[in-house]
């Protein structure tokens, strides 16, 4: 059974997306069960609602942050339940990460794909005692901060303004120096590769622990999970996941599906 | 490997202790003070500099390595270059201006038990090889100083 979890609409703009969401599932015929989160009923209690009526698969209808949400919610149901559902993803912001990752373009790529059911295990990060997150966790700050950084086999120490470090744990730092681009410039050597600044770090880990000199907030999608200190585990094929195309892109890899 | 797999790159300004070790390329601007090993290339930018040895397919080096470095393809130390330390390669290019201060050994897939030991001091100034004043044989081969 598919069960459908929108995110609350934010205003009519949502709504007709939402809308557009339905007539597309109806015109592929995946039919299943539709819920909506609201202040009265969250996606987290959706979820586990879902999980109870023995949903086999879980569909996140909305921004990468309510994405983000259920699958932290489906991981720990998971654990406590000790069964596995398969999630599947319609995005529905234009900016979504999630959306770029999995290679969908449209809602109706994301039907097709949920249609066609093919999935692949993919790896989450976690923060230790607070979220899973399926796309990356950041953190920000206006003036260089001293953070300390130990990874699986070295550890480090320096400022920094900016740090991005996505489910993979593959995360980079920047020091941007009054420069006030600095998280845009980072966005853009993942992205289009090596842009030449030489300002910027890249690592790839499997655990990474972080303390800094001033506490910092550590942030999911612009919700604020945890600050610092704290450590992140890289969770290798800990969610399966509908995806489109026989190939997506995993933090900055791309992955086979199965 | 995967495809499109970033490489693993330290800034500038970044100064890292322990091992670094990746299966894609390798980039370090910034300062290392332990191994550093990769699958496939290591690229020491200009501002770099690593202290400790450093292994890959090919390896690059336009800043300051003092350590050995084993290249199992190539050995390219650039202009800006400072190497301090024993080589190891198939292949070895010193750019003028470079400088090296070590043995080389040459690993020859053909003859592989044949070894050339190459002491070498890069400047701008030209290369000379000056065997009959510095030149000594030890257990590993006839040593050179090289002057450019």
């Amino acid at each position: 059974m598919y069960y459908y979890i929108f995110e609350q609409p934010r205003n009519g703009n949502d709504r007709k997306v939402h809308d557009k969401v339905r007539i597309a599932l109806e015109n592929n015929s995946i039919y299943g069960e539709n819920c909506v989160a609201s202040p009265a009923r969250s996606a987290d209690e959706l979820t586990e609602m879902g999980f109870n009526k023995g949903a086999n698969t879980i569909v996140a209808v909305g921004s990468d942050k309510h994405i983000n949400k259920i699958v932290n919610t489906i991981k720990l149901l998971e654990r406590g339940l000790n069964r596995n559902v398969v999630l599947g993803v319609i995005p529905t912001d234009e900016s979504s990460t999630i959306k770029e990752r999995f290679r969908i373009s449209t809602i109706d790529d994301a039907c097709d794909a949920l249609k066609k059911r093919r999935y692949t295990t993919v790896t989450l990060g976690y923060i230790e005692g607070v979220r899973y997150f399926l796309s990356s966790a950041e953190m920000h700050s206006a003036s260089p901060v001293k953070i300390s950084m130990r990874a699986d086999r070295w550890h480090s120490s320096h400022d920094i303004t900016d740090l991005i470090i996505f489910s993979d744990l593959t995360f980079s730092f920047y020091n941007s120096l009054g420069h006030k681009k600095g998280i845009s410039k980072l966005v853009a050597w993942m992205v289009g590769g090596q842009s030449g600044a030489e300002e910027i770090s890249i690592f790839h880990s499997r655990t990474l622990q972080i303390s800094s000199g001033v506490i910092l907030p550590v942030s999911i999608e612009g919700e604020v999970v945890t600050k610092t200190p704290f450590i992140v585990y890289k969770m290798p094929k800990a969610l399966k996941v509908i995806i489109k195309r026989d190939k997506f892109i995993t933090g900055n890899n791309v992955e086979e599906s199965k | 490997m995967k495809e499109d797999e970033v490489s693993t790159v330290v800034g500038s300004g970044v100064h890292l202790t322990g091992t670094l070790r990746d299966q894609s390329d390798i980039i370090v601007n910034g300062s290392v003070e332990g191994e550093v090993n990769s699958d496939q290339n290591i690229v020491v930018g200009e501002s770099a500099k690593v202290k400790g040895p450093v292994n890959a397919q090919f390896v690059s080096v336009s800043g300051e390595v003092k350590g050995t470095i084993t290249a199992k393809d190539k050995l390219e130390i650039h202009p800006s270059g400072r190497v301090e330390g024993n080589i190891k390669t198939k292949d070895l290019i010193i750019h003028s201006g470079a400088c090296f201060i070590g043995k080389s050994d040459m690993v020859d897939d053909s003859k592989s038990s044949d070894e050339e030991v190459l002491s070498a001091d890069v400047t701008d100034e030209g290369t000379k090889l000056d065997t009959e004043n510095s030149a000594e044989q030890d257990d590993e081969g006839e040593k050179i100083e090289i002057e450019v």
